[in-house]
């Protein structure tokens, strides 16, 4: 009887040892090499830069633009209303934190979408949920709507309405172009006609 | 009596609990691929330009790295058949963990050869890239080109005319200076423009007389 007691007792000694020695999980959070490759495999996480400017205009408040370029690139130019977290220091507790919130669709974006691809598959391994990247990053978003081509006269309406979306949005961020400025400026060019009567001239006839 | 039923009782229990932590061991999900590296150790994958193949190192290593260097098309197999790299092997993305692309990079590494991951785009190769590297295997590089560089009968010909996504910022500061320039302008424009006045002057009125 007491052997056995003895043999529980080891049972349970070594299995405590066991667990003192177990290396420390910290994986549980995080996603499983086989699901990360199938969500890299899945391009679902890319939003166009039309998406983008759009809930941008409407002021989204569930949308978080996150650059994740280097302070001077950002500080030259940016997608208007984006936070800087250089990519370098995506795995910081208090960017973590700011990635955790729930309830916000964050986008990373790059110069291209490379960088900003890298830090999503970082992201997405650590078990952050809503992230999504920006496809062409700041490049394509300038060159889309910053600089929007007219399209032909033969192009169809849509590509003319996407046209005039994109002027307008472009209007939002940073005021009116030249385009913008013209209406204005013919609106007010009211053509006043002053006429002056010659005093010596009046209609005076007489005898 | 008493004494047996209670040795009973402790044998059930000894056996009752090394059969439950035996079921437990081996219900144990142990998953194939594992991380080798930690999240901030991949972080710091990502600026070394030890891990990448630059087009022009990737020409040079076709015409001759003397059997050590394997390049891995990871396009889908349409892609793949209708023309690749001479004597690249065919992983597909989804198939990056497959036992039979496991049994390839390890012949590669046994092989003392460098892999050489090329796709449709950088960003292709990209994910793949990290996903091995992530995963342990030390002998992996990126492509940071295109296909169609890779591509001899491409190479020449249309090499210049493929728009290069780059890491580099494109912004024409220019226009964007005109756009706001031109937002602060334009008020005065209106202002100068808005008094057009066109006085005009009654000629003889029909002044009557006699």
């Amino acid at each position: 009887m007491n052997k056995k007691y003895l043999l529980l007792a080891g049972i349970a000694i070594s299995l405590g040892i066991g667990i003192l020695f177990m290396p420390e999980k910290n994986t549980e959070k995080q996603v499983q090499p086989e699901q990360l490759l199938a969500a890299i495999n899945d391009p679902s996480r890319f939003l166009s830069t039309d998406d983008i400017t759009d809930r941008l205009v409407k002021k989204d408040p569930a949308l978080m633009l996150i650059d994740v370029r280097p302070a001077t690139q950002f500080s030259a130019f940016s997608i208007p209303g984006a936070v800087n977290f250089p990519i370098d220091s995506l795995l910081t507790a208090s960017i973590q934190d700011m990635l955790n919130q729930k309830e916000m669709d964050k986008v990373f974006f790059s110069s291209s979408d490379l960088t900003s691809d890298q830090a999503w598959i970082i992201c997405k391994r650590m078990g952050l949920k809503r992230i999504y990247v920006l496809e062409g990053g700041v490049n394509k978003w300038f060159n889309t709507i910053v600089k929007a081509v007219k399209p032909a006269e033969t192009a169809p309406a849509e590509a003319m309405e996407l046209y005039q979306f994109r002027m307008a949005a472009c209007q939002h961020f940073f005021g009116s172009r030249e385009m913008g400025a013209n209406p204005v400026a013919t609106a007010e060019k009211k053509e006043v006609r002053v006429v002056k009567k010659a005093s010596g001239d009046k209609t005076g006839g007489g005898c | 009596m008493e004494e047996l039923n209670k040795t009973n009782r402790l044998t059930i229990l000894v056996v009752a609990f090394v059969l439950v932590i035996i079921v437990g061991l081996i219900t144990l999900r142990r998953p194939d691929v594992k991380y080798t590296l930690s999240p901030a150790e991949s972080l710091g994958l990502l600026n070394d330009a030890a891990l990448v193949v630059t087009p022009d190192q990737a020409l040079t290593l076709m015409n001759d790295s003397g059997g050590k260097t394997v390049f891995i098309d990871v396009r889908n197999s349409v892609a793949f058949e209708r023309s690749h790299v001479k004597n690249a092997i065919n992983i597909p993305v989804r198939e990056l963990f497959a036992p039979k692309s496991k049994s390839a990079f390890r012949e590669i590494e046994k092989a003392g050869q460098i892999a050489v991951l090329y796709g449709e785009t950088q960003q292709q190769a990209n994910g793949p890239w990290l996903m091995l590297r992530q995963t342990g295997y030390k002998n992996v590089l990126m492509f940071t080109g295109r296909y169609a560089q890779l591509e001899r009968n491409l190479a020449d010909s249309l090499l210049k005319l493929l728009p290069q996504f780059s890491e580099t910022p494109q912004i024409d500061t220019a226009a964007l200076k005109s756009i706001s320039a031109s937002a602060g302008i334009s008020p005065d424009v209106a202002k100068t423009e808005k008094k057009a006045v066109a006085p005009v002057k009654k000629t003889g009125s029909s002044g009557g007389g006699c």
